[in-house]
């Protein structure tokens, strides 16, 4: 039987990326759908409007919406369709996804991360699970992300730091604004250690890409050099030029079309001019992002699957995470230095790339049993002018204006430079975290939007809460004024994962351990939805590293390595 | 008609410069002049001249305004909740003054303004008219806002690199 592809990959971010390239390096010929445009490095640039004002690299909410359910304690739950909120669960419609629009925080997951309920048993209400695989089996992967998508760091000891397979990173920390020396002073004097974070972004030119031009705006924008290791600059453009990767930016899919024994047997899709169109596959690799991913298999009914594809467990859309955690700011105001240290505040563009893990694991008797905390990064507050001044409108519950809103902008602009905090642990799974299908919002293909319930659990913001504080006491150390910390129970749509867990029972797991669904032997997802717990960082790295590891098996599956 | 009122005409911009976009004489989105002089009247109260700092004139806040109401992707329900919201402190000035507020004292379009705010939608309204002069204030002069980049100067801001050109602006990408 002829097929028109060996694979077919639905979605083209941190979970379709690899697949396609490995793939495509191994002799098989690949298709990789999605729905964005194929915007590229001449496409991006510093625009405030475009990044983050506009919906530009998103999907627009009105054309299509996701319904968002929200817990209001005693009155059970409220939903609400996004286009009329500020809610919005779209990261990147285009070629490479939301890896585009990342900062490229990059930690690895720790080994105690593959083995949560092992360590330190069931938390109630939460369904923490230990993972099918161990660090072990990713390790490689990780290794393999750091050469092929470009990570650069310098590895330092610490308690918390993870085996490692090679000893250095391939590529030396991108530049470092001089307030990272001021933090490892701190850090030196409260006996944490601080740990430079490694970053998906060159250093240098490699390849076609070329390395960071320091320009100071980096998360939320799409590279213009290509330093920044996002799947299109560091992967599918290498897949394409083998010949054999098929990218069709424009494609909607709609439905995914099993047969009568439940085998896969095509892709539905619309193009750009809303044509529906068809193709086939050997295999199919869904990566949609976590939200997507679930909503189209529940969307993609056949014979053998009344409920949703893959989804006779029921399991589908259940235990979707996000990265739970806490943040905080400070600001160093310049008179407050000396001339020499102001001027080093002062510079613009480097990264600050400073991170602590003392706390990954929290052994605080104040704070309860020993349990899992989490990373906090530091960060140079966003650049962006607008969303900043936007928030200086408001005082004591009044709107801002005239000549006092213009000394309160001098202020914040000129006299001061603020570091944020970005704490991260693990949001824990629970049963009032999910997605299904709404019963009546529909897309403009005519498709059912994803309802997305957002219930939390209280220990992530307690934990939240604990390091961010953590991160504060830092801050201040260095010099900092106006020090806040905070943890919130609302999600960060833009960190999503689960909803499609990987595990060894059937009944209680979507995937097999190799990410393959129990159901459906020709279909695998590769996005952050296999991820039964998240770990205490953010998942790029390891989406990507997993879906390496996934590619090697759908390779072994279609045969192994071609000879060409 | 709003929809179909002819408008957007950002193309007046070569490779790299753009020209301010000033319609043609009469209705424009669905307001009169006189709407528009209000508009312009309350950008310069929110965001006044001042010898040493850049108020909404300087940074062609009613120009951008016009531009980005007139862009083709913008919701039409934008556009009608900015012409409501002028309409409505039209009214609410003739109410409180028996004047049209560009006739206004300083001190009486503040108190047509702050009472405004305590208007249903009227501090929805307000914000929204201060995010679009802040917007012409900081974003890329490209978009006929922030002219020479007046606003990040007085504010000590550094753009980022590369800057967008005018064929690359976010509605055409």
């Amino acid at each position: 039987m002829r097929y028109d592809f060996d694979v077919c990959v639905i979605g083209s971010g941190a979970g379709g990326g690899p697949v396609a390239f490995s793939l495509a390096n191994a002799g098989y010929s690949v298709v990789v759908l999605e729905k964005g445009p194929w915007l590229t490095e001449k496409d991006f640039y510093k625009d405030e409007l475009a990044c983050c004002l506009r919906s530009v690299y998103t999907s627009n909410r009105r054309d299509e919406p996701h319904v968002v359910e929200t817990g209001d304690n005693e009155e059970g739950w409220h939903s609400m369709t996004t286009d009329k909120t500020h809610w919005d669960f779209w990261n990147g419609n285009c070629v490479g996804g939301s890896t585009n629009f990342m900062s490229g925080f990059f930690h690895r997951l720790k080994p105690v991360d593959f083995r949560l309920l092992s360590t330190f048993g069931p938390i109630e209400d939460a369904n923490v699970v230990d993972w099918p695989i161990s660090y072990d089996d990713l390790e490689p992967y990780y290794d393999k992300v750091e050469k092929e998508v470009g990570v650069s760091g310098r590895v330092v000891a610490h308690p918390f730091a993870e085996p490692r397979s090679h000893k250095n990173f391939p590529y030396p920390p991108t530049q470092e604004h001089p307030v990272a020396g001021w933090f490892d002073k701190a850090c030196r004097r409260m006996g944490l250690h601080s740990v430079p974070t490694p970053r998906a972004i060159l250093p240098h030119p490699v390849g076609k890409r070329n390395g960071c031009n320091y320009s100071g705006y980096c998360g939320a924008y799409g590279c213009s050099t290509g330093a920044k290791g996002s799947s299109r600059a560091a992967l599918l453009d290498h897949a394409a030029l083998t010949g054999r990767c098929k990218i069709k930016p424009h494609s909607k899919v709609s439905r995914l079309v099993t047969n009568k024994k439940g085998h896969l047997v095509a892709v539905e899709y619309f193009d750009k001019y809303d044509v529906k169109r068809k193709l086939d596959a050997r295999i199919y690799v869904v990566a949609c992002q976590a939200v997507e991913t679930s909503r189209l298999l529940l969307l993609s009914r056949g014979p053998k699957f009344e409920n949703g594809l893959a989804n006779n467990s029921g399991q589908v859309g259940r235990n979707l995470i996000f990265a739970g955690g806490g943040s905080g700011s400070g600001r160093f105001v310049y008179s407050r230095f000396s001339k020499n240290k102001a001027s080093e505040l002062h510079q613009f563009g480097p990264f600050l790339n400073r991170s602590l893990q003392d706390w990954y694991v929290i052994n605080d008797k104040e704070f309860g049993p020993k349990q899992k905390g989490g990373t906090i990064d530091f960060v140079n507050m966003h650049p962006n002018p607008v969303v900043r001044s936007t928030r200086q409108i408001r005082e004591g519950g009044r709107l801002l204006w005239g000549k006092p809103l213009k000394r309160k902008l001098e202020r914040h602009f000129k006299d001061g430079k603020y570091i944020k905090i970005e704490a991260f642990c693990d949001w824990l799974p629970n049963a009032d975290c999910h997605v299904t299908l709404d019963p009546k919002v529909k897309d403009k293909w005519g498709l059912p939007a994803a309802r997305i319930r957002v219930g939390f659990h209280m220990r992530n913001v307690e934990v939240g809460w604990y390091l961010a504080a953590k991160g504060a006491a830092v801050l201040k150390r260095m010099g900092a004024e106006n020090v806040i910390s905070f943890a919130s129970a609302a999600p960060p749509t833009n960190l999503q994962a689960g909803g499609c867990r990987f595990g060894t029972d059937p009944k209680h797991a979507v995937l097999d351990a190799d990410c393959r669904a129990y159901d459906v032997e020709n279909l695998f997802v590769t996005d952050g939805s296999f991820m039964p717990t998240g770990g205490s960082v953010p998942h790029t790295w390891t989406i990507y590293a997993n879906s390496f590891r996934v590619a090697d098996r759908i390779i072994q599956q279609l045969g192994g390595v071609k000879q060409l | 008609m709003l929809a179909s009122t002819p408008i957007f005409s950002p193309f007046i911009a070569s490779a790299d410069t753009v020209k301010l976009f000033h319609p043609p004489p009469g209705d424009y989105l669905g307001l009169s002049p006189e709407l528009w002089d209000i508009l312009e009247a309350v950008q310069a109260h929110l965001l006044p001249t001042e010898p040493d700092a850049p108020g909404a004139v300087e940074v062609n806040a009613l120009p951008y305004l016009r531009l980005m109401l007139g862009e083709p992707g913008r919701d039409l329900a934008d556009r009608i909740f900015i012409k409501d919201g002028v309409n409505n402190l039209a009214k609410l000035a003739e109410k409180k003054f028996g004047k049209n507020f560009n006739e206004l004292s300083v001190q009486q379009r503040e108190t047509t303004l702050r009472s405004f705010e305590t208007e249903q939608g009227g501090s929805g309204w307000i914000s929204s008219m201060l995010d679009y002069v802040l917007e012409a204030l900081l974003t890329d002069p490209v978009y006929g806002g922030n002219p020479g980049g007046i606003g990040w100067r007085w504010l000590d801001h550094t753009p980022g690199f590369p800057r967008p050109p005018a064929d690359k602006r976010y509605f055409f990408l």
